[in-house]
């Protein structure tokens, strides 16, 4: 009977407790529609015509990202250039999560100096502000803007004013191919030369610093991996072995690099000391074990290879060798490479005859098809690992593609006048 | 009665012996007082006894003998008289020392009579007393279990107004439950659809904001009361619920203070 009046009594004071207890709810899940911005044409304050729109770029930017949806010019009712100027009614209006305004004054003849904010609409609220001078490249200078506003709401560094690499083949009117190896701005602007050669371009890699790159040239008929400096244009063969030299890939340290060599009979995983040029060889198998990606701790590689009897993505750890099958997924999946975190892996996966880029969380397993194209290939995770560059086919031309690891955005990059193969998307560049 | 000898005790034997003093005082003086009375009486018996040994005195001797027979009668008569009177005196003696003992054995009498009586009446009273105690004694215990019962009725009453009290409330916080569930599920899809989550948000991060509502649901303040340690992810759950700026609450102005005035809302993304 005690017993039963301490239940009530607990009973009671448990619903007395759990009245006064704040109401907690939880939210697990997110729309993650794109968040709606506005990118207010930045003021000029000097005269004439500037040589480049910086709000278009930021916009188109951000619109690329995946993350935001930016409002188109005609729809502003305004165009503030300063927190005091920003009417907040009119963009409340229009359903505007941030503001993003700006001046642009001329230093001298052919400097700039920009100041820009960032306002929230829905608190009224200005969230930033920055300035920067001493600006020549108005281009450079849109990237970089784009950059700390994509940082400021999104939490990762912005890719914008990074590079992509890639190799371009044209053929001239004799069927002659020339193959050219170029560098290009993250959203396909301003390509620029780095090696053109009527021989075959293979593999292009970044180094960790982005000065360098690498990459295999077939130049004198035999394949060589050659480094070159991306400023002076000076370059190096470092391989020269009988048979296949390919597939070169900088350690995260820079000390070091992955390659593949069959000069010991088929194609296996080498480790070579930039310094010193030793080679330590990973793999012994006698099936192919080709394309070394280093993850990004520099712990482990991870390579494609058919000795499951079709090619899958295994991972090997590069103290003692030991080898770890990664992908099951179907019965082609290739051209591996790790996210940044290491915690998602990017592939090209056949399916129904159709490949695609696909990636797999290691943690979880779970495996997202990103594209739905025929011949997608090469896929190349952006340095903050929002975004995948991968080369595709476009009106029965290679064109660039890139898609949010999300999958929420997926686009093109301009079309080149050629096909474009082989992207690697650069790291972060200072 | 014996309230009447405890309260009136000392009294009453002061009186009693007061009373016994004076029946006492009584016997005492009556010889002195009854003398005279008495003494004829002997004197009669006396000169009875005289008269039948001297007769043939008397006759012989005429006017002296007449004298000395008078004075020898005298003397006889006096000498009788004293005889008389200490015969009177000695039966006097012995009947008042019959009477001492006849009195003393009444006294006794009385005593042990009035010993028994107040033996009987002790034992009367004690019986009485022991009866009024037992008496008394089963009116307490009737009363205690009286008590008990009534005390027993009191609980099982208040127990089951308590019961009722309790199932009501259960009841109520039910249905009030039923009402904050539908609108918990509303918010929560409501802010759900609305949460554009930036990149850089990955499962196991985790914001809690404090929600501040007016009645109706409109949204008057956003605090991050527990930060994720991700400025662009605190920032995105709070830019959903302003991009809602109104919150489906329910219409039930006590639930709503309960419970919806403040919330808390917990941002814990698990597909990504």
């Amino acid at each position: 009977m005690n017993v039963l009046r301490v239940f009530f009594g607990m009973l009671l004071l448990l619903t007395v407790m759990e009245a006064q207890a704040q109401l907690r709810i939880e939210i697990t899940k997110g729309g993650d529609d794109p968040t709606p911005v506005a990118v207010v044409p930045f003021a000029w304050l000097g005269s004439g015509l500037l040589s480049e729109d910086i709000s278009k770029i930021v916009t188109d930017n951000l619109l690329r990202s995946g993350q935001f949806k930016p409002m188109a010019r005609a729809d502003m009712l305004s165009q503030p250039a300063s927190k005091a100027e920003v009417y907040l009614k009119d963009w409340r209006m229009k359903g505007i999560d941030y503001l993003l305004y700006g001046r642009i004054s001329p230093v001298g003849s052919a400097e700039y100096s920009i100041s820009y904010g960032l306002m929230d609409i829905r608190r009224g609220k200005q969230v930033a502000a920055w300035k920067i001078s001493k600006v020549r490249d108005l281009r450079a200078a849109a990237h970089h803007v784009s950059d700390d506003v994509y940082e400021k709401l999104t939490g990762l560094k912005g890719i914008f004013s990074t590079k992509l690499m890639y190799v371009m083949v044209n053929q001239r009117g004799s069927g002659e191919k020339i193959y050219r190896l170029q560098v290009s701005d993250a959203d396909g602007e301003r390509q620029v030369n780095l090696l053109e050669s009527s021989d075959p371009i293979m593999s292009p890699a970044w180094s960790p610093s982005g000065m360098q790159i690498a990459y295999v040239s077939f130049a004198g008929g035999r394949p060589g991996i050659y480094i070159q400096n991306r400023r002076t244009g000076k370059r190096s063969r470092i391989t020269d072995f009988a048979g296949i030299n390919g597939a070169p890939d900088w350690s995260p340290d820079g000390k070091k690099m992955a390659m593949v060599l069959s000069k010991d009979g088929n194609p296996e995983i080498y480790i070579m000391n930039l310094k010193t040029r030793a080679l330590r060889r990973l793999t012994h198998h006698y099936a192919i074990d080709t394309e070394p990606r280093w993850a990004k701790d520099g712990r482990s590689l991870v390579f494609t290879s058919n000795r499951g009897g079709s090619p899958q993505i295994y991972r090997v750890n590069v103290a003692d060798g030991r080898v770890t099958r990664l992908t099951f997924q179907g019965r082609y999946n290739a051209r591996g490479q790790l996210s940044p975190d290491g915690n998602d892996l990017v592939m090209v996966h056949r399916e129904d005859g159709r490949f695609k880029i696909s990636i797999q969380n290691l943690g979880q397993d779970v495996f997202t098809n990103l594209t739905e194209t025929e011949l997608d290939e090469s896929p190349s995770f952006s340095p903050n690992g929002s975004m995948v560059v991968y080369a595709t086919q476009h009106g029965n031309r290679g064109v660039l593609g890139a898609v949010s690891v999300n999958a929420n955005v997926t686009y093109l990059l301009p079309a080149l006048d050629g096909e474009v193969r082989e992207p690697v998307w650069s790291p972060y560049l200072h | 009665m014996s309230q009447f000898l405890k309260q009136y005790g000392p009294s009453f034997f002061k009186a009693l012996m007061l009373h016994g003093l004076l029946l006492a005082a009584l016997f005492y003086s009556w010889p002195s007082v009854d003398k005279p009375v008495v003494k004829p009486v002997s004197y009669v018996k006396a000169s009875l006894v005289q008269r039948r040994q001297e007769p043939p005195v008397v006759q012989k001797k005429e006017v002296a003998v007449e004298v000395k027979k008078t004075a020898i009668e005298q003397a006889a008569l006096q000498a009788a008289r004293k005889l008389a009177a200490k015969q009177a005196k000695e039966k006097l003696v012995r009947k008042q020392r019959k009477d001492q003992k006849l009195k003393e054995q009444k006294r006794e009498e009385a005593r042990k009579k009035e010993q028994a009586t107040r033996a009987r009446e002790k034992k009367a009273q004690q019986k009485m007393k022991a009866e009024t105690e037992r008496r008394q004694k089963l009116k307490d215990a009737r009363a205690r279990e009286e008590k008990i019962k009534l005390e027993r009725v009191r609980r099982d009453a208040q127990r089951l107004s308590q019961l009722t009290a309790l199932r009501e409330a259960e009841l109520q916080q039910v249905k009030d439950q039923k009402i904050i569930n539908k609108y918990i599920l509303a918010i929560q899809q409501q802010v759900q659809r609305v949460w554009s989550r930036p990149p850089s948000a990955r499962a196991g991060m985790e914001v809690s904001l404090r929600i501040d509502l007016i009645p109706g649901g409109e949204v008057t303040n956003v605090t991050v009361v527990d930060s994720s340690g991700n400025l662009a992810f605190d920032r995105s759950a709070a830019q959903a619920v302003y991009r809602l700026g109104t919150l489906p609450v329910p219409p039930e102005p006590g639930i709503f203070n309960r419970q919806f005035r403040n919330l808390i809302l917990i941002f814990r993304p698990e597909d990504l």
